[in-house]
Parts: structure tokens; C-alpha cells; sequence
């Protein structure tokens, strides 16, 4: 985990937070969109404890789009940290620009969610709508960021320059147990752009990294969808010892059991946006290296 | 990185002396190692293979996990009928 070590740097990470608080207590009001990811409930915690409760709402946009455990996580998260949370539905699924799963994908999915969570504001007369998004993100191709300009959401970590890593290690003195949770974005990004989302390829997606998860595999982990081959991307610290042959076969067995009819370990590793390279959205980063050399706990990267 | 070529990296990777054949799902080559073929387990191996699919045109380089080797089946085989 990278994190802010050195007490320059957790200085100015206490620096930021109360310029954080500030921005929070000029809105008075806000409804977060909230995934119970890293930085959703570092921000949902921090606008609690600023603003009081009463002057939060937490939306989990509930999507098919999304492995079931990170609801779980959300919830908990929220339960634990006294944050109030509302669950809506979203189906943009049924949206079948979304589905065709082109490179702005992500633009149809946070207009459904935005869509939704902004007459809920209004409503309840919270006065700025605000997500997670970080400083980090800002070099990502993310069309979903359009949608949020469209919709008036604001990105108050992104905005200060909250980095990932500050935001681990705020969570964690905060005692938030996302501090260390990998990124999780959502499971259409294990599909290739071009290559249809559909309710079954997710659902597959889902039950092929759980099943690889319940054998143990830690750090980052996605299951990208090649037809009837998952490709397995690991943290590039766990790669060698998933390859040797016991577990290679584990990992087979797991793959195939969730619907998969052919199994392959990419042997790069995990790399953030690793679809977006392959679909040539962006370009490659300049190093061809297998990452064993690299613990796993650096690589804390978004999507 | 240079025009894609399945066939040349396949070519290449059996000249490393890697008992396999290579697939492509555009920007995606799959090796199918032979069964037995384990040296892709090895570090300095994957970093060579890695080397020569950024060379032919490949962002993306995986190893399909096989069956593992049964043993022969010794059994007689019953006559037809």
C-alpha cells in the first residue's frame, strides 16, 4: 500500500482534509453518490462527521453492473459509520447504448445514475450533489465524468487534489475498513469495448472472481471476458505462485465452474484500464516487464 | 511495437524453445502450451515471451491453463458387437 508515510506528507493530507471540511460546510447539504468503495466512504464519513447526519444522504445506485459483495460493503460501511443511505435501483442496462458497450459506456451508466439522484436531491432539499471521484481519476479516460458535469455533481476530493493514497491512509486513521479494499469498478469493465454487456456475461464475470477470491487470491484481481475464455489478471505479486501447477489448476476449476469453457492467466499481471489498452482507447505505458518484481500493495490504481 | 503477427510470434516463442501454439483475439495473444510445457512459470521465460509479443504487435499476453496431463488409459478396449 502506498500511502502517505513521512509527516510532510501527512501533514498536508490533514491540510487537505480541512480544506475538505470547509467545502463541505459551504454546501451545508449534500447527497453523495455513494458505492462503498475507498473514496465514496471516505467522503460519506467525512460530510457525517462536518455536517451531522441530518444533512447527509448517502445513494447507493444498485446496478446488475456490480458484484453483490460491494453492496454488502456499502451497507456495512455505512451502518457502522452512522452514514444514512438509500438504495436506488438503476437499469441501464436496459439502455441498449449502454449495453452495446461502446468506449463511452460509462457516460450512459452515470447518466442513469444521475438521472435518478438528482430529483432525489431536489426533493429532499439537499444542496449539492457530490461523488467520489479523485485527483488520480482526473488522468483516466472516464466519460462517465461527463455525465456528472451534465448533472452538476461535484467531486470535492478530485477538486482539492486528494490523491488515492491520501485518501487510504485518511480512511485508515479514521478506522474505515475500506482503507485497504482494491478498486473495484464496476464488472462491465471486464468486457471489451464492442463486445456486448449482458446480464449473464456479468453474472458469469461475478461467480468466476468470487470463486477465485474464496481460494485465496488477495490484492487486485478482474476476470476480463474473451467469449468462452476468461483471461485472469492478477496483482503481478501473486502471479508466480498462481501460475505453478496445483494452483494453476484451482484456478482452472474456479474459472470454468462459474461458466468460463477455457481459462488463461495474463502474465502482465493486473494493469489498471487494461481493456482500454487493448481497445485501444489509450496508449500502452512504455514497459513490456513482467510485475513480479512490484508487491502487490502498489498497485492501488482506479478502474 | 510492430505490425501484429500471430504467426511470427508463435514462431518466436517455439525458437525460445516453448512447446506451444499462439492465439489472437486482436491485441490479445494466448499461448497454448503444450501439455506438459511449464516454463512460463518462470520469470525470465514470461519476460522474454513479453518482449516478443510487444514485438509483434500484442499489448496483451496470457497463458491458457490446460488440462492436466492424464495418464494414459491402458484399458482393453471392449470388441463392437
Amino acid at each position: 500500500m502506498s500511502h502517505v508515510s513521512n509527516g510532510e506528507s501527512s501533514s498536508e493530507a490533514g491540510d487537505r482534509e480541512r480544506r475538505l471540511a470547509e467545502w463541505l460546510q459551504e454546501r451545508g447539504t449534500v447527497l453523495v453518490g455513494f458505492s462503498g468503495g475507498v473514496d465514496s466512504a471516505y467522503l460519506a464519513c467525512v460530510a457525517v462527521d462536518v455536517l451531522g447526519a441530518e444533512n447527509v444522504l448517502a445513494v447507493i445506485g444498485t446496478s446488475a453492473s456490480y458484484p453483490e459483495a460491494q453492496w454488502s460493503t456499502a451497507r456495512a460501511v455505512a451502518r457502522e459509520f452512522g452514514v444514512p443511505v438509500l438504495e436506488v435501483a438503476t437499469t441501464e442496462l436496459s439502455d441498449p447504448r449502454y449495453a452495446a458497450n461502446p468506449t463511452n459506456r460509462c457516460y450512459f451508466c452515470k447518466s442513469e445514475l444521475w438521472s435518478r439522484l438528482a430529483p432525489l436531491a431536489a426533493e429532499r432539499g439537499l444542496a449539492c450533489i457530490i461523488d467520489g471521484t479523485n485527483a488520480d481519476d482526473l488522468g483516466d479516460y472516464r466519460p462517465g465524468a461527463q455525465a456528472a458535469r451534465e448533472w452538476g455533481v461535484r467531486s470535492p476530493l478530485a477538486e482539492l487534489g486528494f490523491s488515492k493514497a491520501e485518501i487510504r491512509a485518511l480512511s485508515r486513521s479514521r478506522g474505515l475498513p475500506t482503507w485497504r479494499q482494491p478498486s473495484a469498478p464496476c464488472l462491465s469493465s471486464r468486457i471489451p469495448y464492442g463486445t456486448s454487456v449482458t446480464p449473464e456475461r456479468l453474472r458469469r464475470i461475478e461467480r468466476a472472481e468470487a470463486a477465485l477470491r474464496s481460494l485465496g487470491i488477495a490484492g487486485d484481481l478482474r476476470v476480463r471476458f474473451h467469449g468462452n475464455l476468461g483471461r485472469v489478471e492478477l496483482s503481478p505479486g501473486e502471479l508466480s505462485a498462481w501460475l505453478a501447477p496445483v494452483a494453476a489448476s484451482r484456478v482452472r476449476a474456479a474459472v470454468l465452474a462459474a461458466g468460463f469453457e477455457r481459462v488463461a492467466i495474463d502474465l502482465r499481471g493486473f494493469r489498471s484500464g487494461s481493456l482500454n489498452v487493448l481497445g485501444g482507447v489509450v496508449a500502452e505505458a512504455p514497459t513490456g516487464q513482467p510485475n513480479d518484481d512490484v508487491p502487490s500493495n502498489h498497485q492501488v490504481t482506479a478502474a | 511495437m510492430s505490425v501484429r503477427s500471430r504467426e511470427t510470434l508463435e514462431r518466436a516463442l517455439q525458437d525460445m524453445g516453448l512447446h506451444c501454439r499462439v492465439e489472437a483475439y486482436d491485441a490479445l495473444a494466448v499461448v497454448v502450451p503444450e501439455v506438459g510445457e511449464r516454463r512460463l512459470e518462470l520469470h525470465d521465460i514470461r519476460r522474454r515471451a513479453i518482449e516478443l509479443a510487444r514485438t509483434y504487435g500484442f499489448s496483451h499476453l496470457a497463458v491458457e491453463l490446460r488440462e492436466p496431463e492424464q495418464p494414459p488409459d491402458t484399458r482393453a478396449t471392449l470388441p463392437r458387437g
